[in-house]
């Protein structure tokens, strides 16, 4: 019989910090499901990362506007997807590679580096069709190898 | 409040002076640390260091301020030395590249003793 997926939904305001709690949850989740601490870190900073983008971005650092975080458990593999309401407007279709020396001489401006982090932490992660309907959605998944994990 | 306040702390050893940070590293704790930096500054140093040891929490918001840190360090012809944070934060810093403008250690001791 097939494993049925596990749903764990955390609501927080979309004010700085409360990021945090997103990764607080995230670390107890991967770590109850078996994820190499090392993984458990990048998840967890993944987790804090997106979620700072939806509170800055998606919903404008609005506290009353709440970003939604869902937690897919599966046997095999963790996906965890961002939602907010998408007020900065849809995502851009390319997110160029950070770079610090552009940044350094002054030819870039600061920050941007969110989404090139996350990318390399996790294994799989973009935005997808809201399933909301409107607003953004951001979806990272983790796999489980059990071969490497146990 | 959620985020930790970045507090910070000067020691001298030597012609060394060592910034130690306690908090989260976050674009909230931009004034503080440049304030740090700048009073480190005055000390003129020979070299100056960050020491992550007893922070928890470092966003891409708060590496950018280190950014600007080093493009401050740029200016005046000193380079910056890293240490004390997580494995996981150091791979966080050579994913964004920071070690290209600041040298990143294990501990103070390897450091200090850095040539």
């Amino acid at each position: 019989m097939k494993n049925k997926t596990r749903i764990i939904e955390l609501v927080i305001p979309s004010e700085l910090g409360y990021e945090k709690m997103a990764q607080k949850l995230t670390g107890a989740v991967a770590q109850q499901m078996g994820f190499a601490l090392d993984r458990v870190d990048d998840l967890k900073t993944s987790v804090a990362e997106a979620c700072l983008n939806a509170i800055e971005h998606g919903n404008q650092l609005d506290a009353n506007i709440p970003v939604r975080v869902l937690f897919s458990i599966d046997a095999d593999q963790l996906a965890i997807d961002i939602e907010d309401q998408g007020l900065s407007g849809p995502p851009p279709a390319y997110f160029p590679e950070p770079d610090i020396t552009r940044m350094v001489t002054g030819q870039d401006p600061l920050g941007h580096m969110g989404i090139y982090v996350i990318r390399h932490l996790v294994d799989e992660a973009g935005f997808v069709e809201p399933q909301t309907g409107s607003g953004n959605q951001f979806r990272m998944v983790m796999h489980l190898n059990h071969q490497k994990e146990q | 409040m959620l985020i930790k306040k970045t507090e910070t702390w000067l020691r001298q050893i030597g012609q060394d002076v060592i910034i130690d940070l306690s908090g989260d590293v976050t674009n909230q704790g931009q004034e503080a640390i440049h304030s740090a930096y700048a009073e480190a500054l005055q000390a003129r140093p020979g070299r100056i260091f960050f020491n992550f040891s007893d922070t928890e929490y470092i966003n891409t918001s708060g590496i950018a301020v280190l950014i600007k840190i080093v493009m401050q360090a740029e200016e005046t012809g000193y380079k910056i030395g890293l240490y004390g944070m997580s494995s996981h934060y150091q791979k966080v810093f050579e994913l964004v590249r920071l070690p290209l403008y600041a040298d990143v250690y294990q501990t103070e001791n390897e450091a200090l003793t850095e040539p």
